[in-house]
């Protein structure tokens, strides 16, 4: 029995953030929704997710803050941003920094679901090539640092 | 099929060819440096001088010749005058001496006469036959015969006779000779002669050549000193001026011209100095108005800054509660799946709000320039859009047909840019098909670029529009729910320009449009 992907779902709008939850859900994904960075870094930790989907935009700890985190702890996880309003740099810098695609709100729903759709295929391709021990090492390595700080 | 080429093809025109290439050629022009102002080299002054001293000379040396021949003549003329009248004199005296041969009382008279005048080297008296009867310092002549030629001419004479000597003591001399005559009658008795030196005449007309010769030289030299003068006080003003107006011409417009002369060039200097003025007033209404314009600029473009933030602080704030709105309806539609009439409504409700996303982001990017460093696979963002746009095509009853070419180079855009691009004429073609119809997207590599085609079978663009498709604020369509803010063109023609890129459209009415736009490859 294979399980449904698991989504981690980061928006400081909480409203949106249910609406998504419910939507995805609906859909049939395992979703887990936080309204700020921390948060969903702290979800991170607990557990494995195949997608996260996170605003950029954020108080504190922000999308890109969480790219990085995951760039380092959870390299095979698939990242999603979004955004409000279409700004090409902040989309150009978040795919620098490792997302695998950008939504502008207010997103057309269907767009969202095969956007969503590509980005599990890529998690799934990833998720059956061997792990990378050095990219393992990597994360334990920043975790320490991180620690430190 | 009639096409029309945007405004960017319109550079290639002719006119503007020629247009581009005179503005080009006035511009080269304008930019070559100035020619150096050659300083004065006092050709004027050296010209005057040299044309007032050769006239001096030769008016003096006229002068000279004519004044010293004339006294010359003048001076020799009054010696003989002299010579003649003191010989007359003689004679007289003699007379009765010679008539009674008193030989002791004519060389008295002799022996008195050249004494007595300095200029008198001798004195004779020849008798009847031409022997000498007295002879002045010469008493061993007396009773002889002169042979000399001088003497025969003069005892020949009936008249009284000058005749030019050389002696070798005395020098250059008058013989004068005065023949005597029985009173009343025709009978010679005998000769007076006379020497006379010319050595005083000579003396002064030498003296007179040496007083012309050092008056000459002095007119010269003062005539000279005066033309030297005149000159230097008409070209030093001269320079004084072309020197302080070069000073100008350097930049310092406040230096005040100052000729120190009265005349016409003083006049010179203060008609400069006029225009130094005045010259000086415009460059400082100019450079104000060059800062208050700068001022202006600077507080433009502020303002235009200010008003991007705004734009995009807007944006940002709208569509917050704008993707709220959706996804609620989207949750509200999911969740009553079988209520038709309520599932329209909702449809409505989220196309509405899909209205005001899209006027939101016209509004946006509109005010956005494009990003420098993006790149795009245009396949990769087609097959990105793919399943929407098949999902929308279906209810409308539009046939989509996507023809990629494999392979194609990446575009300086963003993945962004071009979805925004893309749904545009996408939209533009479905509105263009109300009761159905074909929309081909096709891509094809094209001279180092991407050639992105959209074709519908819709009712095409009449001619007289065609010129303003682009055009911000432009939109055929009549019904207010359907227009938007007529910005989408616009926009994706920004978009389109910022990649380096160009956009054509095809179109025949009742036929169907094509829009083909023409990308470059970013460079690797």
């Amino acid at each position: 029995m294979v399980e449904p992907p698991a989504i981690l779902l980061i928006e400081d709008e909480p409203l949106l953030l249910q609406n998504l939850q419910i939507l995805l859900q609906h859909e049939g994904y395992r979703v887990r929704a936080t309204c700020d960075g921390a948060a969903g870094i702290k979800q991170l930790k607990a557990q494995a997710f195949d997608l996260v989907i996170t605003d950029l935009v954020m108080p504190g700890i922000d999308g890109f803050r969480v790219l990085d985190y995951l760039k380092f702890h959870c390299p095979q996880t698939v990242v999603l941003t979004v955004t409000g309003y279409l700004s090409s740099e902040s989309a150009s810098e978040a795919r620098r920094r490792g997302a695998y695609d950008n939504l502008t709100k207010p997103f057309d729903y269907h767009l969202l679901k095969a956007t969503i759709e590509r980005a599990l295929q890529k998690a799934r391709r990833q998720k059956s090539s061997r792990p990378d021990k050095r990219t393992e090492a990597w994360g334990e390595r920043a975790e320490q640092i991180q620690r430190a700080d | 099929m009639v096409t029309r080429r945007d405004r960017l093809g319109s550079m290639f025109s002719p006119i503007n060819i020629l247009r581009n290439l005179r503005k080009a050629r006035e511009y080269a022009l304008a930019s070559l440096p100035l020619r150096a102002v050659r300083p004065a080299q006092g050709n004027l002054r050296t010209k005057f001088i040299v044309v007032i001293v050769s006239l001096e000379i030769v008016l003096m040396g006229v002068v000279s010749v004519v004044v010293e021949r004339h006294q010359r003549r003048a001076i020799l003329e009054q010696t003989r005058l002299r010579a003649l009248s003191l010989g007359s004199s003689l004679a007289a005296l003699s007379e009765g001496y010679l008539l009674s041969y008193n030989f002791a009382k004519l060389e008295q008279a002799v022996e008195r006469v050249a004494v007595h005048e300095g200029d008198i080297i001798y004195a004779i008296a020849h008798l009847r036959d031409g022997k000498v009867a007295a002879f002045s310092g010469r008493n061993d002549l007396q009773g002889r015969l002169l042979h000399d030629l001088t003497s025969q001419r003069a005892l020949q004479a009936t008249a009284p006779l000058l005749q030019d000597i050389v002696l070798e003591i005395a020098g250059r001399g008058y013989d004068v000779a005065i023949p005597m005559f029985v009173p009343h009658s025709s009978k010679k008795w005998g000769t007076m002669r006379l020497g006379f030196s010319l050595k005083r005449a000579y003396l002064a007309i030498h003296q007179t050549r040496q007083a012309l010769f050092l008056l000459s030289l002095g007119a010269i030299i003062c005539g000279t000193s005066l033309a030297i003068l005149l000159a230097t006080r008409i070209s030093k003003p001269i320079g004084q001026l072309v020197s302080e107006v070069l000073e100008i011409t350097k930049g310092s417009y406040d230096h005040p011209i100052q000729v120190s002369a009265r005349d016409e060039i003083g006049y010179l200097g203060q008609a400069f100095e006029q225009m130094r003025q005045s010259l000086e007033l415009h460059l400082n209404s100019l450079s104000e108005e060059k800062q208050r314009l700068e001022e202006a600029n600077i507080r433009l473009q502020q303002t235009q800054q200010q008003l991007m933030l705004l734009a995009a602080r807007v944006a940002h704030e709208v569509n917050n509660p704008l993707a709220i709105i959706k996804t609620t309806f989207q949750i509200i539609r999911v969740q009553s799946l079988e209520k038709d009439q309520l599932q329209e409504q909702l449809m409505v409700v989220e196309q509405e709000i899909d209205r005001i996303a899209r006027i939101i982001r016209e509004i946006f990017a509109f005010a956005r320039p494009n990003h420098q460093d993006d790149r795009t696979e245009v396949n990769a963002v087609l097959e990105s859009l793919k399943p929407l746009l098949e999902q929308n095509f279906f209810k409308k009853r539009i046939a989509l047909e996507m023809i990629l070419e494999p392979g194609l180079p990446c575009i300086r855009t963003s993945s962004d840019h071009l979805k925004q691009v893309i749904l545009n004429m996408v939209r533009n073609a479905e509105d263009a098909m109300p009761a159905g119809g074909r929309i081909v997207v096709q891509t094809v590599s094209k001279a180092k670029g991407v050639e992105l085609s959209i074709a519908d079978t819709g009712s095409g663009i009449p001619e007289i529009y065609r010129n303003r498709l682009f055009d911000p604020f432009f939109t055929t369509k009549e019904k207010a729910t359907e227009r938007g803010m007529g910005l989408g063109l616009a926009v994706s023609y920004g978009i389109i320009r910022g990649a380096g890129g160009t956009i054509e459209v095809e179109s025949e009415v009742g036929k169907g449009s094509t829009f083909r736009v023409s990308l470059p490859a970013c460079e690797a």
